[in-house]
């Protein structure tokens, strides 16, 4: 065996000049495909940051129908406590809650249809670096505007209110009765007179004050911190006051003006556009939503830690009543699972393609190293070396070449990958932001070095050149001696 | 052989002519209970009551309907109490929507996404208000059964049982609707009509169902009508009339923004 390994070293050193060139241009691919990898790989934890560290956290979980509905009054009743057993799992970095709205916004004439999103300013930096993305204003406050709770009305409230229903009923009837009187058309369509009744300034004023009670306005307009695009779109800058229209999830048609104190920029088109953050416990009380939230968010110690996390956290709220729904960020974006895949997939693709052509090149070597040595091997051959012998020296002899070839490969690979991690290429100058699928890109990609991306070129080239050099090992082994010999 | 021709046409033309006197009549039905409370100006009060599982509400309101012309139908409905609904206002005129809220002093278009939206919290949608349709002109008619009985005043009349299909002129798309009337002379009142969104669907969306015939107005009229859906159920949606006036004169300044304002 050693043997074998010295005589191939020494044969792959006897044309020096063609070894070289042949490892040389080995190394040359395998560094492109490692420092490919490694740029792939960083693309792709690019999109999945921008994924889950903007947006989605690793976890979440939701009433079970309201992924599908999105309604309203699908509400996770309890969040304390499922928040509170989440925290107690030991892969969890952080937790907080959400309340989802969808409303129109409008500012002066612009308007746009907006989705209301209500995070806890407290929590949410545990999972989301929204706060990161703000280049306008600064984040939502912590404390939620201060907002009178409604009450309801008190038996003299009650009664005044009847009695305002029943003049108002007066009044209407009155005005009917006016109309269908129609012998006297010379008489005002207006009907009797309403003297009797209150004036209606005063009526109108007693029921604002009445509303008022059970469903009193905040003190001050909420803050609000939106996308760029969204600004762009209602020409609104930090400071000015947005008029929302929503409805509450007991039916009513509810509005609210607030006040811009942030602006923010993720580079994704859905975040930047269509929402709307609020302090959640101000979307509560617009909503009507009391303190039920629509969905709390975990934050894994990383994406592939999530799929385990989720199974936890189920299993740990299996027994508490409603059942409630955990996903983690695979199962709610299978979408963007399959491009991240696919990433990968046609990753390996080019790696093999260009693989099959330095296999290529290397199997011409190996050729071409037979021939050459085609006396030597017939006058091997006859004194006795089996061809398998002579196989196994073709195979050892290339597995050497690939070795060299690509441990060079490997190390230059690294350089690359190192220099696109810690410094990372800019696209900034060739587009202002990239989105991949939807998800907006950081304008500088770094490089990120996996186990995967440095192996997976050698083992690729390995085994193609492998299976390559079988064909001259073969044709070597079946040489006739006395016709190797004769070869001149 | 010219006796036996005679013979057999006048069997048939007896048959077809038979068949006739049935079929006019039943199309002619279908308008009156469809129209029972349309085809004139009419205003009047009613009572909103609205049971859903997270809520539960009752409202007073007047509505001012315009719709003798089939065409560009007119109504104004406004809310008399309790106070955090009081003036609000719903205008409708031709297939336009706006809705005005007195606590923020907005005007709301009612868009083509919103047309889906329940109206004030109610098992009606915004659509239900727009959407004119006539039964008997947009909706082909076949009887399923024809029995005599007593109404709920214990009048005897008979009651007719007619599916119905839409025609392409069908505003709403309803696949199926099986409609229950009774007529007693002149008088036809609409019992009960459910709603299917498939023809050949075996579960109905949503049934209104009509009682307490009284005569309101100068006519028999169903004064309570209700709203059941069926996928809610325990939930619904009823007016009771109090008052109503058919065939007044109602100003066309009745129909106008500022009207919903005030």
């Amino acid at each position: 065996m050693a043997g074998t390994a010295r005589l191939a070293w020494r044969n792959l050193g006897r044309n020096r000049r063609r070894t070289m060139i042949t490892a040389i241009a080995l190394a040359v691919g395998t560094s492109l495909c490692v420092a490919s990898y490694g740029w792939m790989d960083g693309v792709n934890a690019d999109i999945l940051h921008a994924l889950t560290r903007l947006d989605l956290g690793h976890v979440q979980v939701h009433s079970p129908d309201y992924p599908r509905k999105r309604t309203l009054k699908l509400t996770i009743d309890n969040a304390p406590q499922v928040m509170a057993r989440a925290r107690e799992l030991p892969g969890v970095r952080g937790v907080t809650a959400r309340v989802y709205g969808f409303g129109l916004a409008s500012h002066r004439s612009k308007s746009a249809g907006v989705q209301l999103v209500g995070i806890d300013p407290a929590t949410e930096p545990e999972v989301t670096e929204l706060n990161k993305q703000i280049n306008q204003g600064r984040e939502l406050d912590r404390p939620p505007t201060p907002w009178p709770e409604g009450r309801k009305l008190t038996a003299q409230e009650r009664t005044r209110d009847e009695e305002l229903t029943r003049e108002a009923e007066r009044a209407v009837l009155a005005e009917i009765e006016g109309l269908s009187d129609d012998e006297d058309p010379a008489r005002e369509a207006g009907g009797l007179p309403r003297s009797a009744d209150r004036a209606p300034e005063t009526a109108a004023a007693w029921t604002h004050k009445l509303a008022a009670q059970v469903d009193p306005p905040p003190r001050r307009p909420p803050l609000v911190v939106i996308g760029v695009d969204l600004a762009r779109i209602l020409k609104a800058r930090l400071g000015d006051t947005l008029y929302l229209i929503s409805q509450t999830v007991d039916g009513m048609s509810a509005d609210l003006r607030v006040k811009v104190v942030g602006i923010y920029r993720t580079g994704t088109s859905q975040y930047d556009r269509g929402r709307i953050y609020l302090n959640i416990r101000d979307l509560q009380r617009y909503l009507h939503l009391g303190r039920r939230v629509h969905e709390v968010t975990l934050l894994a110690r990383s994406a592939q830690t999530a799929p385990v996390l989720a199974k936890q956290l189920q299993s740990s709220l299996s027994h508490a009543r409603p059942v409630l729904l955990v996903r983690s960020w695979d199962e709610i974006r299978p979408d963007i699972k399959n491009m991240l895949q696919l990433n990968r997939v046609s990753m390996l693709l080019m790696v093999a393609i260009i693989f099959l052509v330095a296999a290529l090149g290397v199997i011409n070597t190996m050729l071409m190293a037979v021939f050459e040595r085609t006396r030597e091997l017939g006058m091997l051959k006859a004194i006795g070396m089996s061809g398998w012998r002579v196989l196994w020296l073709v195979l050892v002899e290339t597995t050497m070449l690939v070795l060299v070839g690509s441990v060079l490969g490997v190390g230059l690979g690294l350089g690359l990958d190192l220099y696109m991690m810690i410094h990372g290429i800019n696209l900034g100058a060739m587009t202002e932001g990239i989105s991949f699928g939807g998800m907006g890109l950081s304008p500088t990609i770094h490089a990120v070095i996996t186990v995967e991306g440095l192996l997976m070129p050698v083992v690729v080239l390995s085994s193609m050149c492998f299976i390559g050099a079988l064909y001259p090992g073969i044709r070597a082994a079946r040489m006739r001696p006395a016709q190797g010999m004769r070869e001149a | 052989m010219r006796v036996a021709c005679s013979v057999v046409l006048a069997v048939v033309l007896l048959v077809a002519l038979g068949g006739q006197a049935e079929a006019e009549p039943l199309s002619k039905l279908i308008n009156k209970a469809d129209m029972v409370l349309r085809g004139v100006s009419s205003a009047g009060v009613f009572t909103m009551e609205i049971k859903t599982q997270s809520y539960q509400r009752s409202f007073k309101i007047v509505m001012w309907d315009d719709s003798t012309d089939p065409v560009k139908e007119r109504s104004l409905i406004k809310i008399l109490g309790p106070a955090l609904w009081r003036g609000n206002g719903t205008l409708k005129v031709g297939d336009q929507l706006k809705i005005y809220n007195p606590r923020t002093n907005h005007v709301a278009v009612v868009s083509n996404s919103m047309l889906g939206d329940s109206w004030m919290g109610s098992h009606f949608t915004n659509d239900d208000l727009v959407k004119e349709t006539r039964l008997a002109r947009h909706y082909r008619h076949k009887l399923l059964k024809k029995w005599s009985g007593r109404n709920e005043k214990g009048e005897s009349v008979t009651f007719y049982r007619v599916r119905l299909t839409p025609k392409p002129t069908a505003p709403v798309a309803w696949g199926k609707i099986v409609y229950e009337l009774w007529a007693r002379g002149d008088v036809v009142v609409p019992t009960q009509a459910t709603y299917y969104r498939k023809p050949e669907s075996q579960r109905a969306d949503r049934t209104m169902t009509f009682s307490r015939v009284d005569r309101l107005g100068g006519r028999e009229i169903p004064a309570r009508m209700s709203m059941t859906v069926a996928k809610k159920p325990g939930e619904h949606t009823s007016i009771t009339y109090k008052t109503i006036k058919f065939g007044i004169k109602i100003p066309s300044s009745k129909f106008t923004e500022q009207a919903l304002r005030h």
